[in-house]
């Protein structure tokens, strides 16, 4: 470049645009870097579970990073566990729990912006309060309740009944129903729909995203519910796999037998790893539509 | 007798306060006089005739022992939180009545205007109520009955699997400050300061998820922030990153306990430590030293949440128009400067919302990774409120005790709100949306 343009670029004011871009330009290789390693930091712990799921105790603790050759007896060992058991029982109680929270959910919505009754605000607000009241605090009379009360020990109906009625879902359809314009439905009732019609054949079509991102969060919140299983579920029979998982030591060397216990992370990881990979996009739309107004 | 002596001090005190708060705030003083003695009749019948006068009962006594500077004070921590308890619920009562009368007078026709919005269903009297049955019995049985259950469980001697209760007062929640037994450990906190042994645990318990919240709250979105920085660059291959990183998001808090025990745990033979040898660095006790062993599960938690906030910060961050930072950068603001004055104001409403969710998440859903992690160990140093809950009302089968714990989370929970509603309220009326 030669002084004389140089001095002419000078002279006018610099496109800061593209100066902005040529700064990152510039510096894009070491982010690149920085960004792999941030990359390599976020999925090394589930890589090396994949590997010790591959490999015996020995191994393992001989620090092998290379893998093992004990994946089929490791496999064997989580299928002995009946692992396939474990993973159907989970996705069954998940794909209830997300089912009946999406459906109710959505008729509580409708509820709440088609139709006039009196005290609505009232019970708008009755269901936003128990937002306020996260499942940990309620926990121990929960358990008194439906174990003791009702009777339900033991049961897949204790893991997927008191989990159905959704005030975060609630709130999600509300807010989406709410910002559909009203002309629709005054359409449709004068072309003699009535609200199930409505419902279904306009509603439903309209929240296919909302439905989603809903369905993204609760499944993977099912899919991964610990707590409440571990106390209510003691049949093997019945349990769901993150209760599962610690059980699916081969039992014959002492201590813990690490390479099944992470092959079954592993494989309990997969399906919500998947969906939220998949549905990254209507996940963050849910988020962004309980945060809004 | 001592019951109406009571009912008529609180009313009286009631009157004397409140009065003299709002005489300073410039209000009439009758009316202030007036409103504390109606809130203390009021706020102490409602709190003592549950707890029919019990904290009056010389047969509840609880103690706990302060030694401040060489002087031992003995406190009966039953009438200590019963009096706590009613001056709360008094105050609360004040608020309430003010709250009322105020709205009653600046009422106006708006708003109490019936619903007219356009588009709803004409004749439709019971359709609304069978759409929304379903929801509002399930929240009420199984969120709100049990919610209240625990204030009665809370006064209750009730062992798990057992139906019948016996009323104890407020002895669930003193014991968990004080001990029934005189004489026994003391733990020094620090010179001239000695607490008694069960109230220190409880506070430690206590601590260990104000530790937690904090220092997850802390790494994670700074960390978070950080990767956001420079994954939202204008780079090739952005949302291949964005994928690559956000995924432990959606794995469940036991699997994260389970590998991080792995890398973390096995003593000196443990993977990280083997790492650790091959650098030449002394083996590091993670999961059996207790700072050790918190700062474990900080990590572990940290790098659970780490994508989820990575997710929400980079969108925050392709937000930020691009003309601020233009006109900044016209203005002489070099890179940090324009991070620190454009980039966080503008991105602040997120990191609100990514701090409260961070919140939440170590005070209420840390039990998975903790109990595949450390177990709580070593001896309660990483046991935090819900651990605490599960092992005391599940393990220990003493419901009531479990319960009392529980009330003291929910009073965290309505604190966090309370914080979570004053911070966003200040940011709707800077908001220009």
């Amino acid at each position: 470049m030669t002084a004389r343009t140089r001095r002419r670029r000078d002279d006018q004011p610099p496109p800061l645009f593209r100066l902005l871009r040529e700064q990152i330009s510039f510096r894009r290789w070491y982010i690149h870097i920085l960004l792999w390693i941030a990359v390599i930091f976020m999925g090394f712990p589930l890589f090396y579970a994949a590997l010790v799921s591959t490999q015996n105790n020995a191994q393992m603790f001989r620090l092998q990073m290379i893998p093992g050759d004990s994946f089929s007896f490791n496999l064997q060992t989580v299928l002995d566990r009946n692992i396939a058991r474990l993973m159907f029982n989970t996705f069954a109680v998940a794909t209830m729990v997300t089912l009946g929270k999406v459906v109710l959910s959505i008729f509580s919505g409708m509820a709440l912006v088609y139709f006039r009754f009196p005290a609505k605000s009232l019970v708008f607000g009755f269901i936003l309060a128990a937002l306020m009241v996260p499942g940990e605090v309620t926990i121990i009379a929960l358990f008194r309740l439906v174990a003791l009360e009702l009777g339900w020990g033991n049961t897949w109906t204790a893991l997927v009944v008191p989990a159905v009625a959704s005030p975060t879902g609630v709130f999600l359809f509300r807010q989406h129903f709410a910002s559909i314009t009203p002309e629709l439905s005054e359409a449709a009732q004068l072309d003699g729909a009535g609200p199930l019609q409505f419902l279904l054949r306009v509603l439903v079509p309209l929240s296919r995203n909302t439905i989603t991102a809903l369905v993204v969060i609760m499944f993977i919140g099912g899919w991964n519910s610990y707590l409440w299983p571990l106390l209510i579920v003691t049949n093997p029979d019945l349990q769901v796999i993150q209760v599962g998982l610690s059980t699916l030591d081969d039992g014959v060397e002492i201590g813990r037998t690490w390479g099944p216990i992470m092959l079954g992370a592993v494989i309990a990881s997969i399906p919500p790893i998947f969906i939220f990979v998949l549905m990254q996009k209507q996940f963050l739309q849910g988020f962004a539509l309980t945060r809004s107004k | 007798m001592s019951a109406f002596l009571f009912t008529i001090l609180a009313s009286a005190l009631g009157a004397l306060v409140v009065g003299a708060i709002l005489k300073r705030r410039g209000r009439a003083l009758r009316g202030g006089l007036a409103l504390g003695a109606v809130a203390g009749l009021l706020g102490s019948l409602a709190t003592m005739i549950p707890l029919q006068y019990c904290v009056l009962d010389p047969e509840h006594h609880i103690f706990f022992k302060i030694s401040v500077l060489g002087r031992t004070l003995t406190v009966n921590a039953v009438a200590l939180l019963g009096i706590l308890l009613v001056i709360v619920v008094v105050w609360a009562f004040a608020l309430a009545i003010d709250r009322l009368r105020h709205h009653w007078r600046t009422r106006s026709a708006t708003v109490w205007k019936a619903d007219t919005a356009p588009g709803t269903f004409v004749g439709y009297d019971f359709s609304p109520w069978i759409f929304l049955a379903p929801t509002l019995v399930g929240l009420a049985v199984f969120t709100y009955y049990p919610a209240a259950q625990n204030f009665f469980l809370g006064t209750q001697l009730a062992r798990r699997g057992v139906a019948n209760t016996a009323f104890i007062c407020l002895d669930n929640f003193a014991s968990l400050i004080a001990s029934r037994l005189q004489d026994a450990h003391y733990y020094i906190l620090s010179d001239g300061f000695i607490w008694h042994a069960e109230n220190a645990r409880y506070l430690a318990v206590f601590g260990n998820s104000l530790f937690f919240s904090v220092f997850i709250v802390i790494v994670a979105n700074v960390l978070g922030l950080s990767i956001a920085l420079l994954a939202s660059q204008k780079i090739r291959g952005a949302s291949v990153y964005r994928t690559l990183m956000i995924w432990p998001y959606a794995i469940s808090g036991v699997v994260v306990g389970i590998v991080f025990a792995i890398l973390l745990g096995g003593g000196g033979s443990g993977f990280m430590n083997q790492v650790l040898r091959l650098f030449g660095a002394e083996p590091v006790p993670f999961l059996s030293d207790p700072w050790w062993a918190r700062a474990s599960v900080v990590a572990a938690a940290a790098w659970n949440k780490l994508g989820f906030n990575v997710l929400i910060y980079i969108a925050a961050l392709q937000a930020v128009p691009m003309e601020l930072m233009e006109a900044a950068a016209i203005d002489g603001a070099n890179a940090w400067k324009r991070f620190l004055n454009v980039t966080i104001p503008m991105i602040s409403p997120y990191i609100f919302f990514v701090v409260f969710l961070n919140l939440n998440y170590s005070f209420f859903d840390l039990f998975a990774v903790i109990e595949n992690l450390t177990e709580g160990g070593p001896v309660n140093a990483t046991t935090n409120l819900v651990v605490d809950i599960i092992r005391v009302g599940v393990e220990s089968r003493d419901i009531g005790k479990a319960a009392a714990q529980s009330i003291v989370l929910f009073m965290v929970v309505i604190g966090l709100t309370y914080v979570q509603f004053r911070v966003m309220g200040r940011r709707v009326t800077y908001g220009a949306d």
